[in-house]
């Protein structure tokens, strides 16, 4: 018996920033979350290896983007999201005096949450997560718990008890050899993520969904690790729509344009 | 901050091209210094290293390279446990990443990836890296430690003559538990498109392979590259990854970026926003690349291409 357990990050959906026009800060308690992308394509690689003896597949999560009151009910519609993806259960870590956490203290709270299960074989992740993009977690998650660690896995094969892996590194493609238990990042490349059917979808009410609090877990304090701020970043296009009455028109006002701008210079 | 403690990590090259950077940050504050762990040992390596200001280098005599984050984490927590290092500094790459995150969880320390410029106060130092792709910039103020993945490009040495580089070699224990069955070199990049002034990018507005020839005379006219969004090198595989722009792929700066058939992902806006026009070209109105266009034009692509590629030819007498 053991488990496979998937790190799902409910990660700030960048395709909906809002900034405060006085402040020019990203108003991050308002904008929506959701599944950061390629925790999907982790979740759907549990899911296709869970045919190797793993009898269930654990999706945890921790409600770093605050404040806790707004966020819960919304981090669990996400988490029914997660179930309906393939995961048998789903666990959240969620705490008000969770609020932007470094990825130090992450990792600590998902080493106990993997320790609470039990019988975890094979932690998976995304590379990295669309938000902050800084592919820290799943590392310190091996880290913590004294388990070898293969990032940027395009491609896994599973035999005889090891794993054999093509990861995807700047210059070069490697293929390496390791025994589980371990920890594994994988890149958007390894599958493609199904949609959930209506069944999954309906099955996925039923399913469990365990709720923690720190101090259900190990730790004791959280402290800040660095000082953050953000602000947003001024992109001024234009946006102009050219019209015209055929392409023929579209195209010669472009181009126009485009010699005003100093791009083209006719000759 | 009084004085600063900097280890820097990595092959030869890198030790060399971070020297710029971590001595303006150790002359920010007097009395520190800096060291570097060398991961790549060479005695080559180890001789010119010895004229680029770092007041000591650790080096592997019983290893050529460290290769996997197992050796590299061992080698940085023995030298981080003799000097307590205010930073540790290397470049951010993929390994680097990994080797951040798996050491500075033993010796709790914040990971500051893709750094892509530091700000200076009296107190202390500000790392500004780019998050929530691209739209946010996230200014992260050192208040201890930290390990800093920088992502600038290399900044040269700066001569300092009144300081003798001393070498100490460290003995490593580790046994790895990743094995590496093989490691294959990709073919290195023809395209720059860091460095391109003019981009025709290619989105899945392409209906074949075959049509994407077109963007390729378009480019070759206008003297730019070809870039592509994620669906074209991740998934169709059309082009290979360095015309990829993006969040995963290049972060792209040109005079002019003109989007052709592509939706405009918020992983793809990331890449191109230090573009100084961008045109994009789309059947759907409603497509987000619109709004991150300086001049979108709404139709066929198939239509534009060739009547663009002409009128330029003809403005450019080619």
């Amino acid at each position: 018996m053991s488990s496979i357990a998937v790190l799902v990050k409910l990660a700030i959906d960048t395709g909906q920033m809002r900034f405060d026009p006085s402040t020019n800060k990203p108003l991050l308690s308002d904008i929506p979350l959701k599944i950061s992308d390629i925790d999907r394509n982790a979740l759907e690689e549990a899911n296709r290896l869970r045919q190797y003896g793993f009898n269930k597949v654990v999706s945890i999560s921790v409600l770093t983007w605050g404040p806790y009151s707004k966020r819960l009910q919304e981090a669990q519609n996400l988490l029914r999201e997660i179930l309906a993806l393939g995961a048998d259960e789903a666990v959240l870590v969620a705490d008000e005096k969770i609020t932007d956490l470094d990825s130090y203290y992450t990792a600590k709270i998902i080493a106990d949450v993997i320790k609470k299960i039990g019988d975890v074989r094979l932690i998976l992740a995304g590379e990295a997560t669309v938000d902050k993009f800084t592919s820290q977690v799943p590392a310190r998650v091996a880290s913590e718990l004294d388990l070898p660690y293969v990032g940027f896995a395009r491609k896994i094969d599973y035999k005889d008890g090891k794993l054999i892996i093509e990861r995807d590194l700047e210059n070069y493609l490697e293929t390496v050899e390791v025994y589980l238990p371990a920890v594994i990042s994988v890149t958007r490349e390894i599958n493609t993520p199904k949609l959930p059917t209506l069944m999954q979808i309906r099955a996925a009410m039923k399913k469990p969904l365990t709720i923690y609090k720190l101090q259900d877990l190990a730790i004791t304090s959280l402290e800040q690790l660095v000082e953050k701020n953000y602000e947003g970043v001024k992109v001024s296009r234009k946006g102009l729509i050219i019209e015209g009455k055929d392409m023929n028109e579209k195209i010669s006002k472009l181009i126009e344009y485009l010699i005003s701008e100093g791009i083209l210079t006719p000759r | 901050m009084k004085q600063i403690k900097v280890l820097v990590v990595g092959e030869e090259r890198e030790i060399n091209d971070l020297s710029g950077v971590v001595h303006q940050i150790i002359n920010k504050f007097p009395g520190g210094y800096s060291d570097a762990l060398l991961r790549v040992y060479s005695e080559n390596s180890l001789s010119k290293l010895e004229k680029v200001g770092y007041r000591k280098i650790y080096y592997t005599p019983n290893k050529e390279g460290l290769d996997t984050y197992e050796e590299v984490s061992e080698a940085i927590t023995k030298v981080y446990d003799k000097e307590n290092y205010d930073l540790i500094i290397t470049f951010s790459t993929k390994l680097y990443k990994e080797i951040a995150g798996y050491v500075s969880q033993k010796i709790k320390l914040p990971v500051i990836p893709d750094v892509s410029s530091i700000n200076f106060s009296n107190e202390t130092i500000v790392f500004i890296r780019s998050v929530m792709a691209g739209r946010v910039r996230s200014l992260e103020k050192l208040i201890k430690k930290a390990f800093v993945l920088i992502s600038l490009g290399r900044s040269a040495p700066t001569k300092i003559s009144d300081t003798k580089t001393v070498t100490e070699p460290i003995e490593l224990v580790t046994k790895p538990k990743i094995k590496i069955i093989e490691r294959k070199p990709k073919r290195a990049a023809a395209v720059k498109l860091e460095e391109a002034d003019i981009i025709i990018s290619v989105g899945r507005g392409f209906k074949s392979e075959a049509d994407i020839k077109a963007a390729f005379e378009l480019a070759e006219i206008l003297g730019g590259q070809v870039g592509c969004s994620r669906p074209i090198a991740a998934d169709l595989k059309w082009l290979p990854e360095e015309h990829w722009v993006g969040l995963s792929g290049k972060k792209v700066k040109p005079k002019l970026y003109l989007a052709l058939g592509i939706s405009g992902q918020p992983q793809h806006i990331a890449g191109i926003i230090d573009s100084r026009i961008v045109v994009a070209v789309n059947k759907d109105p409603n497509a987000p690349i619109f709004k991150n266009a300086d001049y979108g034009i709404v139709g066929d692509l198939y239509e534009f291409l060739p009547i663009f590629t002409k009128k330029v030819r003809e403005i450019l007498k080619k």
